[in-house]
Formats: C-alpha cells, sequence, structure tokens
C-alpha cells in the first residue's frame, strides 16, 4: 500500500534524525551551562557584577548566549510638537519585552542584524513585542530602535557580536565562555540564560539556565519598609532629615561660638 | 576602592562624593539666597540618571534637612519672623490643595505636561527678570545716593490698597505692618504654582515676600526656609505613602552635604548686601529658565522616554 510505504519512510527519516541527534548530545558533555555567580546579591555597596557564563559543544560547531530578564510592559511617552514646542504628546507602552537583554556570539554574523529568523537578537524581541498607544504601525519599527537605544544608554541591552570565546576542550569537544557586566541597574528577580549550538547556520540544540538576584542588607529592609510602610517610611526619612538638619545647624553654631 | 552606593528606591548606584557634592553645591546657595533648591536639585539627579519621580520626592526630603539646617541658622541670628511664617504655611497648604486638584482636572485632558512647563518658563523669566532688574536699579541708586532704596519713600497704589484691608497687624521682626489677608494669599497663591510645578516654590516665595510684604531680604531669607520646612515634610510623607517614591538613602547622602552647604551659605548670605543676593538669585532662576526653555526648542535627541522622563 502507497500509503504504508509513506508511513514507513517518514518514521525512518524521523529515527535517523533522532539517531543523529543522538550521537550529537553525548559531545555535550551532558549540556550544561555554569552560570557563576548563581547568586547576585544586592548590598550597599553594589555596583554591578560581572557574570562568567560557559558551556562545552560540539567540535566545528557555533553558539549564541543570552542573558534574559523577565518580560514586562514599559510605559514609555513619545514627544512631538506642540505649538513648536517639544513636549510629551502620548503614552506608549511596549509589552512583552525583557527588563534586562544580553547576547554574545562566537560568530558575529549570528548577531548582524540580517542574521535571519534567530530565536535571539533585538529582531526577535521586536517581533515579540507588543505596542500600544498613541501610535501608527508603521511607526513600530522606530520606536523600538529608540526604546532599545535608551536602553542600551542605561547598559540593560547588550549585543556582543563574536564576544563568545570558544577555546578547545578535548577530542571533539569545545568550549564557549563569555563575560557579562550586568549594571547595578539590576532589578531583584530571576534571569535566564540560554545558549544555542548551531552547525551550518541550523540550530542543533538550546540549554538553558538560570540565576537570581536578590537584595540584601539594609537596601532589603529599605525597600520593603517603602513597599509596605509608606507612612512609616516617610515620617522615618522626615525625622532623620530633619534631625541632620537641626544637627548640622547646632554643631555650626557651637563652632561659631568659638570665634 | 568603590566608592559607589546603592540605592534602593532609584533602584542604582552612584558615586557617594558625586552626590555629597551635589548636596553642598544646592545647599549653599539654598542658604545663601533662602530658596530651597529644588527646581536646581531636581534636574541636577535627573541628570546623573535618578528616574524623575523619584528625583524630586527625595529631593524633597532632603531639603527637610537643607531648609532644618538654613532656618535654624537664620532663627540663631534672628531672622525668622515666625508669625509671619505661620500665615504663609496657612494659606499655602490651601493653595497646595487648589493646585493638586487642578492638575489632577489637566491630566484628564491630557494638557498637563505642557501646563506645567509653560508656568515653569513664565514664572521664572517673570521672577527672574523683575528680580534682577530691580537688584541692578537699586544697586545703581545705592551706589549713587548712598542710603539704602528701601528708605526711599514711594507708596504704590497697590500698597495704599494694602494698607486698607481689615485687622492691619505688625510684624515685629520684619518691621512691617499689614493685613494677615495678604500673606496668607500670598502663601495661597505660591502653594497653588507650588503644587503645579511639583516643588517647594522658594523661588517664587522669597521675592513675593520682598516685593509684596516688603520683608527684609535677611528675614525674608529666614522666614522662607522656616516654612520650606513643613512644605517639604508634608510633600516627602505624601509621596512616600501614596508613589512609594522617596529614597531615603539618596536623600541621606545629599543632606549631608547639603545641610553643611547650607549652613556655610547662611553665614556668607550676612557678608553680601541685599542687592547683591537679589542679582544673584535672579541669575540663577534665569539660567534654569533658559535650560527649561532650550529643552523645549530644540529637537530632543530621542523622540520617546521612559514614562516620567520629564
Amino acid at each position: 500500500m502507497p500509503f504504508c510505504g509513506t508511513g514507513y519512510r517518514a518514521v525512518s527519516a524521523a529515527l535517523m534524525l533522532l539517531l543523529c541527534l543522538g550521537t550529537a548530545l553525548p559531545a555535550t558533555a551532558g549540556g550544561e551551562i555554569v552560570v557563576r555567580p548563581e547568586l547576585v546579591r544586592i548590598s550597599s555597596l553594589f555596583s554591578g557584577v560581572r557574570m562568567s557564563i560557559r558551556g562545552d559543544l560540539p567540535a566545528d560547531c557555533q553558539a549564541v548566549l543570552t542573558v534574559r530578564g523577565k518580560r514586562i510592559e514599559e510605559e514609555m511617552m513619545r514627544k512631538s510638537l506642540h505649538w513648536d514646542l517639544w513636549m510629551n504628546s502620548g503614552e506608549v507602552d511596549i509589552e512583552n519585552t525583557p527588563l534586562l537583554y544580553m547576547a554574545s556570539s562566537s560568530d558575529p554574523a549570528l548577531l548582524s542584524p540580517d542574521a535571519g529568523n534567530f530565536p535571539w537578537g533585538y529582531a526577535e524581541l521586536e517581533r515579540k513585542a507588543e505596542f500600544k498607544g498613541r501610535i501608527k504601525p508603521v511607526e513600530d519599527d522606530t520606536i523600538f530602535r529608540e526604546f532599545v537605544q535608551l536602553k542600551e544608554r542605561d547598559q540593560l541591552y547588550r549585543l556582543y557580536p563574536g564576544g563568545l570565546e570558544i577555546t578547545h576542550a578535548g577530542p571533539d569537544l569545545w568550549r564557549a565562555h563569555a563575560e557579562f557586566h550586568l549594571p547595578s541597574r539590576l532589578k531583584p528577580g530571576t534571569y535566564y540564560v540560554t545558549m544555542w549550538i548551531v552547525r551550518n547556520g541550523a540550530i542543533i540544540e538550546k540549554r538553558s539556565a538560570s540565576f537570581n538576584v536578590e537584595l540584601e542588607g539594609l537596601p532589603a529592609v529599605l525597600h520593603a519598609m517603602a513597599q509596605h510602610h509608606g507612612i512609616l517610611y516617610g515620617l522615618l526619612a522626615v525625622v532623620l532629615a530633619g534631625a541632620v538638619g537641626m544637627l548640622t545647624g547646632l554643631i555650626f553654631h557651637r563652632k561659631g561660638d568659638g570665634h | 576602592m568603590n566608592w559607589d552606593f546603592y540605592l534602593p528606591i532609584a533602584g542604582h548606584s552612584l558615586n557617594i562624593f558625586m552626590l555629597l557634592g551635589l548636596g553642598a553645591g544646592v545647599g549653599f546657595l539654598s542658604g545663601l539666597t533662602g530658596v530651597g533648591g529644588g527646581f536646581l536639585m531636581t534636574p541636577l539627579l535627573i541628570m546623573s540618571g535618578i528616574p524623575p519621580t523619584i528625583a524630586a520626592a527625595s529631593d524633597s526630603n532632603q531639603i527637610v534637612a537643607a531648609t532644618a539646617s538654613g532656618s535654624f541658622a537664620h532663627h540663631r541670628m534672628g531672622n525668622v519672623d515666625l508669625k509671619m511664617g505661620l500665615i504663609l504655611l496657612a494659606g499655602g497648604f490651601l493653595g497646595g490643595t487648589v493646585g493638586v486638584q487642578i492638575i489632577r482636572f489637566l491630566r484628564t485632558l491630557g494638557d498637563a505636561d505642557f501646563f506645567i512647563k509653560i508656568t515653569y518658563v513664565v514664572m521664572l523669566s517673570l521672577v527672574g527678570s523683575y528680580m534682577l532688574v530691580e537688584g541692578v536699579r537699586s544697586h545703581i541708586r545705592e551706589a549713587g545716593s548712598g542710603y539704602p532704596l528701601e528708605h526711599v519713600p514711594h507708596p504704590s497704589r497697590f500698597r495704599r490698597f494694602i494698607s486698607t484691608l481689615p485687622w492691619q497687624t505688625h510684624f515685629a521682626k520684619s518691621d512691617v505692618t499689614l493685613s494677615p489677608i495678604v500673606p496668607f494669599l500670598v502663601g495661597a497663591f505660591v502653594g497653588m504654582l507650588a503644587a503645579i510645578m511639583g516643588l517647594g516654590g522658594g523661588f517664587i516665595m522669597v521675592p513675593m515676600m520682598c516685593y509684596v510684604l516688603k520683608m527684609p531680604m535677611h528675614v525674608v531669607v529666614g522666614t522662607n526656609l522656616f516654612q520650606e520646612v513643613f512644605v517639604c515634610a508634608n510633600v516627602t510623607v505624601m509621596q512616600a505613602a501614596t508613589n512609594h517614591t522617596v529614597d531615603v538613602m539618596l536623600a541621606l547622602l545629599l543632606l549631608l552635604g547639603s545641610s553643611i552647604g547650607a549652613q556655610l551659605g547662611a553665614r556668607f548670605s550676612y557678608r553680601l548686601r541685599s542687592n547683591h543676593l537679589k542679582i544673584l538669585l535672579a541669575c540663577i532662576v534665569l539660567a534654569v529658565m533658559v535650560k527649561i526653555l532650550l529643552g523645549l526648542i530644540l529637537t530632543p535627541h530621542y523622540m520617546l522616554d521612559f514614562k516620567g522622563g520629564e
């Protein structure tokens, strides 16, 4: 029966593909991504953190590594001329964009704007982003470009084409390593690390890991108090400010007496 | 050595010495001229990368220290008219409530941003130009005649009208006699504008006290600082309770610098002549006005900004 023959061929092809993938997987040494540090603590002297991320991949492959924060809704204001003066003229909400986005590739071409329909890079973010507000559909691209520029200004978005370093880790095994400086604007929460392994322009494997960012010490106490006990926090702020002001006044007055 | 300090509400780190220096500089001007310095500090904080809503709210918090420190210094020197200050404060609370309602109404129409900016430019232009012209004119006359302009008797129609108002009261510290209705209305007017513009309103209050209430400049400085302590304390608590935008660590670092700067400014103000203080304040006000005006006229670098970016 012709139908049976077609089905047999399809199943055979699928089995062959699985076999191919099966032979590829052991070469990646378990497919782990090592993220250091695994927990980022934001204390009073926090000024950003250098993340070190590495993973093994089969020889003759390329890799792309991304670090992404949770997807949020960004509230933006757009400017336009109003009676010949530049004013905020309306709100634009950009939904489903990550709080932080960094990507690094072993081959610079994989992060170039015309790299193709890969699940990384700014083009992928734009495909997933949703725009709401006083905009025309033709403006989506312009608005997204400016949005990325603003994020890059705050060091929250960055692409490193060719920034993923490849070294030999053994026979038929390569190691990819990248370092990202995450700015102090990092928000507490979970961040997701993804590594795509690419061979001949096709993705053969995707691996994931994550790390957490937490407030600790004084920042944690103050943040919790400001969020949950606003009036008490406000009164404390006023009393503290008044006391420091009066104390300085007193100190200076005494110094003045001494002269 | 890492000199960055994490600000838990602003959500990022800034250099400690930059914040202390910023506080000291603005505090010095505050003690010198009697204005709270909000119209200077908030834009400077925004330029440093602090989100505008947090910059404005935390600035109100630090002004409490600068004004408490400055008014304490002026009180010791006998420059605070408590009676006048309390009447201005009462008017300020009423005006502030009206101003908040006006802004709420304009926000529903979508014109609040435009209205606020235009109010800034108009008020700063009027106040700055008037003070500059008046200060320079007084300086020239004093230099020519040898006695201060304030002693030249020249009652205007407005002043004659003020003298006909009921409950004429003598304010000993300011050495003026007028109806309490006048400082109450002045307080209400400034409070309303301050609420619209989101500031303590010192740069409007000081000229009003000077030219409408005819208070001597050194009492104006001390009394304005006294009433601003309460205005800014109220704003701080309201912002903390409703918007959670007060960063106490940011305010503390700024106020450590500003309270010392305010003391030095208050001492230095005594060495300056009244007209020189007026000219200095006028120049600062006009410089801020030009900065805002350029922001309105010049094509912005980005056509998009995060909400609250103004």
